[in-house]
């Protein structure tokens, strides 16, 4: 098998091959302006809109156009400067277009990610009906023609790998299967090369991209947020789950013994020993664990509704058993501040598993 | 100071290579020698505290000052400097302007941002909290086994900063990104041209997974340092044929297990060197290689086995599930097992797994011999994180569970495939410098 391109590419006869070649480069205007549209449309509708009216998604187009580019990375040099000059003048006019369009969008992409980071999720999409995530391809697809349009100009990189492959390199699949066939790898090579060098820029393209967004809404959020003190550090993210962790930190001594319930839903993070001991070591932690190994006995229980989704709203609440009380502190979700209350602990009470607080046993 | 000690121990050894990579070989010896030094005294009975650090650093430097007095050579080479800077251009300028921009980035938010991420919570951050409250080191292990998980490097470190004052040791993860960032774009332009490593340093220092990482507290970015560079100098031996590359190789994928010693890959550059030393018969060197490579390997499993056996809580790893399932059980989990390696190794990294699988096909047609030696290291790299989640679903139940952990322990491939393509498109587009 030879994947040759004939000399005279463009005179006498053609192998299939050679004119589906001659035809990527004509259409690849046209099919990247079409994938152009179609990412466009879907950055201002939703992912998918394009696909439910032609059979195939803008993605379809997508990946269709780049598989295009890398074959044109790999011959093209071959044929242009020998092809008809419209369709030369085409691509040239196409690739100009892009060089201009990139910067637009470019400043475009970051604007509407600046102004997202600086109001709320989904600001943009709700305000200008611009989807953030699908216009990052539009983006990233002007830069790949951009790129390919810059090696193109560099014609001396492939005439250099022709040199290097001019001798021909031949892969023999003959000597463990006994197929006597040769392969010459001078263009699988080109094909492999380019494909590599695509790779990467899409690697890089795409990670810059994200990188890049990272690091605005980061150092936005930091700079408007700069006065912060560590408690609202922790709470921006960890939530009601560290506020409530500081309460029981603030409404409890370093020695006491505390009873906490078991590491299942709902009480995946209140129930997970390690966890808890972070905010409140030196207390020591009474858990399903240690609960009959330990001679302590709790000094306070967690009174805890359950961060995460129960399978069942029958299962929020905790401690499940009646528990002789000195007091019952409530947490106030809003102020943290403690509401004392002077009574038994009584799961069947409704109030008692929606709650946030502890319970000072009483023996 | 205990990054001082490892500048000048690489100084020593390592006179030729730039400054900037010295400081960041320096900081990666350095402070791993210097926390194995505190968790070794610790075992001893000493406290975690600045008196043990300030008399492991003396101690340090005494034998340096004895080392420098005896070896001539080694004081010459402690004043060789090699600040080598190549005209670089506006766009390299740019280039590192925004290397600096990333640098910066990390920093702030790691200065910004406490210790927030689950597992820095529930065990590196609280282990170095204890260490610096308690200046005791087996008392933690009594209370949960989880405690023993890892090894005690990250923790280490985060107890010296707190130990001299600083409250918040999430800097240094951006230390570890910057480090890895430095040292690949000067070992790589050793291989290439300082000019084309920036642009491959560029793509490296992007990438998502790699920033991201610097941004919390995990052990996960410091393992890949480790790691990788360890790779990259064992590259480096191969072409270069001297030998002291070949032992920095050995002792960054030993210390590497300093940081995470669960994962398997510090096999890797075992089983191809062993391949490559037989094959030229030079026994005593793989002996030797593979020594040091388990040199800082040993304490900490030898410590965990002893403190292991007096546990009130946690359960321990049962393997006798591994051999007890039939023919077709082992078939059907292996096609469940390929299938969660597609969703959390080969989606996240497709990129690079098909463009390493592509630049492979270049390789194996070619007779480019020292790149083909990386690239089995990656290959067979990929293979063992197959291996491993194979192993890993015969032994746990929810091993289906842990997609993020497998995602994040895959995460080291992409520094060394870009490495790889570096390489091989530098050889194919100059071939006369092959």
């Amino acid at each position: 098998m030879v994947f040759n391109i004939d000399e005279s590419l463009l005179e006498g006869r053609k192998s299939l091959f050679t004119k589906l070649l001659i035809l990527n480069y004509r259409i690849y205007p046209f099919l990247v302006t079409f994938t152009f549209s179609v990412l466009l449309v879907e950055s201002f509708t939703y992912a998918g809109f394009v696909g439910k009216y032609i059979i195939f998604g803008a993605n379809f187009f997508l990946l269709l156009s780049i598989l295009s580019g890398i074959i044109q990375l790999a011959y093209s040099s071959q044929f242009e400067g020998r092809d008809n000059e419209n369709y030369l003048f085409q691509n040239k006019i196409f690739f100009y277009f892009c060089n201009i369009t990139l910067p637009v969008f470019v400043f475009l992409y970051y604007v509407v990610i600046v102004t997202e980071a600086k109001n709320y999720p989904n600001y943009v999409f709700s305000t200008i009906h611009l989807n953030i995530e699908n216009f990052s391809y539009v983006v990233f697809f002007n830069l790949f023609n951009v790129f390919l349009g810059q090696v193109k100009e560099y014609k001396k990189l492939f005439f250099q790998v022709d040199k290097t492959f001019k001798a021909g390199k031949t892969f023999e699949v003959g000597k463990t299967f006994r197929i006597k066939k040769t392969i010459n790898t001078f263009w699988l090579n080109k094909v492999l090369i380019s494909a590599l060098i695509t790779l990467m820029f899409f690697f890089g393209a795409t990670n810059l991209l994200q990188t890049g967004k990272q690091l605005i809404v980061e150092n936005i959020y930091i700079f408007l947020n700069r006065s912060s003190s560590y408690d609202e550090k922790m709470e921006a993210k960890w939530g009601l789950f560290y506020k409530y962790m500081k309460f029981v930190r603030d409404n409890t001594p370093n020695d006491a013994a505390i009873a906490i319930p078991p590491p299942v839903r709902p009480w995946l993070s209140e129930g997970n020993s390690v966890l808890v001991r972070y905010f409140l070591y030196p207390r020591f932690l009474i858990t399903v664990e240690n609960e009959f190994i330990t001679e302590r006995k709790p000094d306070y229980y967690l009174l805890a509704k359950g961060l995460w989704k129960a399978y069942d709203d029958k299962d929020y609440g905790w401690p499940k058993d009646f528990i002789k009380a000195e007091k019952i502190l409530y947490m106030d979700s809003e102020t943290n501040i403690a509401r004392e209350v002077e009574k038994d602990y009584d799961p069947s009470e409704p109030k008692n598993l929606q709650s946030w607080g502890l319970i000072k046993a009483k023996y | 100071m205990p990054v001082l000690l490892g500048i000048i121990m690489v100084k020593l050894f390592f006179p030729k290579i730039h400054e900037f990579e010295k400081l960041g070989l320096g900081f990666l010896i350095g402070s791993s020698l210097f926390t194995m030094a505190l968790f070794l005294a610790g075992v001893a009975g000493f406290s975690i505290s600045m008196k043990t650090g300030i008399g492991i650093l003396v101690t340090s430097s005494i034998i340096l000052i004895g080392y420098l007095s005896y070896d001539k050579r080694a004081r010459n080479n402690l004043f060789t400097w090699n600040f080598d800077i190549v005209r670089l251009g506006n766009v390299g300028y740019l280039a590192i302007i925004i290397l600096g921009v990333l640098f910066a980035s990390s920093l702030i938010s790691n200065i910004y941002w406490p210790v927030k991420s689950w597992d820095a919570l529930t065990l590196y951050d609280f282990r170095g909290k204890y260490f610096a409250e308690t200046g005791r080191l087996s008392d933690l292990f009594s209370i949960h086994r989880y405690y023993l998980s890892y090894p005690l490097f990250t923790s280490l470190a985060h107890a010296w900063i707190y130990i001299i004052g600083f409250k918040n040791p999430s800097f240094l993860y951006s230390l570890f990104y910057i480090v890895l960032v430095v040292v690949f774009c000067f070992s790589l332009s050793r291989l290439t041209n300082f000019k084309y490593s920036l642009i491959f340093t560029l793509v490296l220092a992007f990438s998502y997974e790699i920033y991201s990482h610097s941004l919390f507290a995990y052990t996960n970015l410091p393992y890949i340092v480790f790691l990788v560079l360890g790779y990259i100098y064992l590259y480096y031996w191969k072409t270069s044929s001297e030998n002291k590359y070949l032992y920095l190789s050995a002792l960054l994928l030993s210390l590497s297990g300093w940081v995470r010693n669960s994962d398997p890959f510090w096999v890797v550059p075992l089983i191809v060197t062993f391949y490559y030393l037989v094959k030229s018969k030079k026994y005593l060197l793989w002996v030797k290689y593979a020594l040091v490579v388990l040199l800082f390997r040993i304490p900490w499993s030898v410590y965990v086995k002893i403190i292991s056996r007096n546990f009130i809580v946690g359960s321990s790893n049962d393997y006798s599930s591994v051999f007890s399932l039939s023919l077709n059980e082992y078939v059907t989990r292996f096609v469940l097992v390929s299938e969660y390696f597609f969703t959390n190794v080969f989606k996240p990294n497709w990129i690079m797994i098909v463009s390493f699988l592509a630049g492979l096909i270049l390789v194996l047609t070619s007779k480019q011999y020292n790149i083909k030696f990386f690239s089995f290291l990656i290959l067979i790299s990929l293979g063992i994180i197959f291996g491993g989640i194979y192993f890993y679903s015969l032994i746990y139940v929810k091993w289906q569970l842990v997609g993020d952990s497998v995602a994040r322990m895959s995460v080291f491939v992409i520094p060394l495939v870009i490495f790889f393509q570096a390489l091989l498109l530098y050889n194919y587009l100059n071939p006369r410098k092959r």
